[in-house]
């Protein structure tokens, strides 16, 4: 890549991101009419705005984050009440991880009796499910390796032009930055949040074979809690949504793994007086509605 | 100074692409392969005929998971090679067709979304996976898609 100007990187970020000042716009246009670098910084600039943006917006828009903070931490519950090992299990087991007897009978036993673990688990759920499967979706259709090589490229070579001597203009400085910072800074909602998962996992993990009142002796974890969360390999089916016309309903009977249950789904016409549509006699099917 | 900032700058964005999960590393080629669903549509009543021959093989699950129903015959049995944004259909009796769409791969799991009259889902599945979709009126019954891959 040859020498680009540290403006025009700054403008061409502006521009992808549909915020150049009209008069600035014939500069860039011209820079990517002209220069080759020009056009491929804002090919990288864009493929990782794609990247994650639109995923994560989907996301956000999808997911209230107010007060999932406290749900997921428990403020109206005593810490001791709760147990992060049978809270991640719960949340692994609802994504059709499958799991021993023992675990499954403790992880609903402790469900059934601690009405703050089912609000903290539906929470970690909500968040898993605001940035993991967005982001999983991204992945699919970015090669993240090699836009990273090309980033990285880029960026070396705008330092051999300049030569790691030279010191830096705060120009210079901001316009370097701006490829992450400017991101970041559209994005910080969306990394506050993520944070705050984080967070959420890391306070709970040092709690995991630690005994407590409730288990003198800690039990085995069977997989290490990170895995558990984000990194498992999918051993079950599994239902990300479900979505159904006027006039239908839908449920889904969850499958077990250990007994050899598949899920089922049902997508079934709605009832009138009583009998299925163009199903009639047919008993109603059991699942849970969505 | 600059070679630092460069570096900072790919820690940085390295942290952000690695937020997004291991699955970041997975090479692309391996999203490009072709996998291969069985799709079985089974037609559920409750006439008295029991369990088709041709689906002996899972007779103990489908009376398991379909108690509401005594009678399951098989009406067609589709083995889809798909690659990724690549669908097929499959006939169902009376009704608009089923239709798969392979979405992708990750970590061997197969995402898909199936559509049929009234509705549609996204799953993931296994190597090995099977799971149901039922619930659709059709000639003789209640249509059961059983998805296998």
């Amino acid at each position: 890549m040859s020498h680009l100007d540290p403006d025009i990187q700054l403008l061409i970020e502006l521009y992808a991101d549909g915020e150049i000042d009209a008069a600035d716009r014939p500069r860039v246009e011209a820079a990517l009419e002209s220069d080759p670098a020009a056009r491929e910084y804002l090919a990288v600039v864009e493929e990782l705005r794609d990247a994650v943006r639109l995923p994560v917006e989907a996301a956000l828009e999808r997911v209230s984050f107010d007060g999932l903070f406290d749900r997921v931490m428990g403020d109206a519950a005593p810490t001791r009440l709760r147990n992060p090992e049978l809270e991640l299990l719960a949340m692994a087991r609802a994504d059709g991880e499958p799991l021993s007897d023992t675990d499954r009978e403790r992880v609903q036993t402790y469900l059934a009796s601690t009405d703050a673990a089912k609000d903290a688990v539906a929470g970690l759920g909500e968040l898993r499910d605001a940035f993991v499967l967005p982001v999983e979706q991204a992945a699919e259709r970015v090669d993240f390796e090699a836009l990273g090589r090309r980033i990285e490229t880029a960026l070396d070579a705008i330092d051999a032009e300049r030569g790691s001597s030279t010191e830096l203009t705060p120009q210079q400085k901001r316009s370097m930055w701006t490829t992450v910072a400017a991101f970041v800074g559209e994005h910080r909602a969306v990394f506050a949040s993520a944070i705050t998962a984080a967070a959420v996992v890391a306070l709970m993990l040092p709690m995991i074979n630690r005994p407590t009142a409730d288990n003198p002796v800690a039990p085995e974890v069977a997989s290490p809690a990170p895995t558990v969360i984000n990194n498992y390999y999918l051993t079950s089916p599994v239902v990300d949504s479900v979505e159904f016309e006027p006039g239908y309903w839908s449920g889904v009977t969850p499958g077990d793994a250990d007994a050899d249950i598949a899920p089922v789904i049902w997508i079934v016409p709605e009832t009138k007086d009583g009998e299925d549509e163009g199903a009639s006699a047919e008993p109603a099917p059991t699942g849970t509605p969505l | 100074m600059m070679n630092r900032i460069s570096q900072l700058a790919l820690v940085a964005l390295s942290a952000l692409l690695l937020f997004a999960g291991a699955s970041l590393a997975t090479p692309r080629a391996a999203s490009a392969q072709q996998v291969n669903v069985t799709v079985t549509v089974i037609v559920a009543s409750n006439s008295g005929s029991g369990v088709d021959a041709s689906l002996s093989a899972h007779a103990r699950r489908l009376q398991q998971q379909f108690s509401q129903f005594d009678s399951f015959s098989q009406s067609t049995r589709r083995s889809l090679a798909l690659a990724p944004g690549q669908s097929g259909s499959v006939s169902l009796p009376g009704a608009r067709p089923a239709t798969i769409l392979l979405e992708g791969q990750r970590n061997g799991t197969i995402l898909l979304q199936v559509q049929v009259p009234g509705g549609s889902t996204d799953i993931r599945l296994p190597p090995g996976g099977t799971i149901f979709l039922a619930g659709t009126p059709v000639t003789g019954g209640t249509a059961i898609l059983m998805i296998q891959t």
